[in-house]
């Protein structure tokens, strides 16, 4: 009688530490700029336009660029300071598909700046930039090409 | 007996604790973000007729005749104007994508020549302001005046040169 008063009291007490065990605090994603290529005319023969994650643009092949917004993505990944230290590993789509009605082009050579794995301490945030590689068919039909894809970031 | 089974307790406790603060730490955060591209159709500028002063006399001193944008005549100085050949402004047609804006650059002077003569035309002009929007159906007709300097007793001939204008989305 007295060793089951005794474990109620103890699984009471260990139920309470469990339920308050302190949460970290959540690390949070927030996305701030899209990924624009921007506006270009296809060629007659295929062509390229990479955006770095610097931001830089350049093109190969029968594409021309035509001045025009362009950006990399960019996301920023904090841990607040009542968080705990962790680890991250990125993780992006190998390719996505962009279209406008029934054409489409595809995008990939998809990179991330900083690189995959890296350290987020408490209280700190990083900038992820993403650039890629969008392939432009040879007379790519006209028209605004639109996709999604998504930045996947893994804590440990 | 009790004190094993305090032991058992905090033990289970523990356990207890641990798990519910693994289950619930955070493994992964996740986001979409857009991915997007322009193709526009290609600017195309396609000729459609000659850029003509028409017939015009010298004099002994120099003069001007200059054709604008709508094709009408006009002169100074010593040259008078003579009917013939029509004079007109040059035109193209720009087609490209609608709504979307560019640039036309005309050339500051060309020089047309006969033989070993020649007159100089300047202040080319165009109906179009660059840069220019294309309307919805993603064309627009481009004309272009300009004025000739004629010298004083500039001798007879027919005049001809080529100029060229250009066109780029902005």
């Amino acid at each position: 009688m007295e060793e089951t008063r005794w474990r109620i009291a103890c699984c009471a007490v260990a139920l309470t530490i469990g339920l308050c065990a302190r949460l970290p605090a959540q690390v949070t994603l927030n996305k701030n700029r899209d990924l624009a290529f921007g506006s270009m005319i296809a060629g007659t023969s295929a062509g390229t336009v990479s955006i770095a994650t610097s931001g830089a643009v350049t093109s190969t092949g029968g594409v021309t660029l035509i001045p025009s917004t362009t950006s990399s993505a960019a996301f920023t990944l904090a841990n607040p300071a009542s968080g705990t230290n962790r680890f991250y590993f990125i993780s992006l789509p190998g390719s996505v598909t962009i279209s406008s009605g029934s054409s489409t082009m595809t995008v990939n050579g998809i990179a991330n700046d900083p690189p995959n794995i890296g350290a987020i301490n408490a209280g700190t945030s990083r900038v992820i930039n993403v650039g890629a590689t969008l392939n432009v068919g040879a007379n790519q039909a006209s028209g605004v090409y639109t996709g999604t894809f998504t930045l996947t970031v893994f804590l440990f | 007996m009790k004190s094993r089974g305090l032991l058992l307790a905090a033990v289970a406790g523990i356990l207890l604790g641990m798990s519910a603060s693994v289950a619930s730490a955070q493994s992964s955060v996740n986001l979409s973000t857009n991915a997007n591209a322009q193709i526009l159709a290609a600017l195309r500028l396609t000729f459609v007729r000659d850029l003509n002063f028409g017939s015009l006399v010298p004099s002994a001193s120099a003069g001007t005749v200059t054709v604008t944008p709508a094709s009408a005549r006009s002169r100074t100085g010593g040259v008078t104007l003579v009917t013939g050949a029509a004079p007109q402004s040059a035109r193209f047609t720009v087609q490209g994508q609608r709504n979307k804006s560019y640039t036309i650059a005309l050339p500051a002077s060309v020089s047309i020549a006969s033989g070993g003569n020649s007159m100089s035309v300047a202040t080319f002009t165009s109906n179009l302001p660059s840069p220019s929007t294309l309307p919805n159906n993603g064309r627009q007709t481009l004309n272009v005046g300009a004025t000739v300097a004629v010298a004083a007793d500039q001798p007879a001939g027919t005049y001809a040169s080529t100029f060229t204008v250009t066109v780029a989305y902005n």
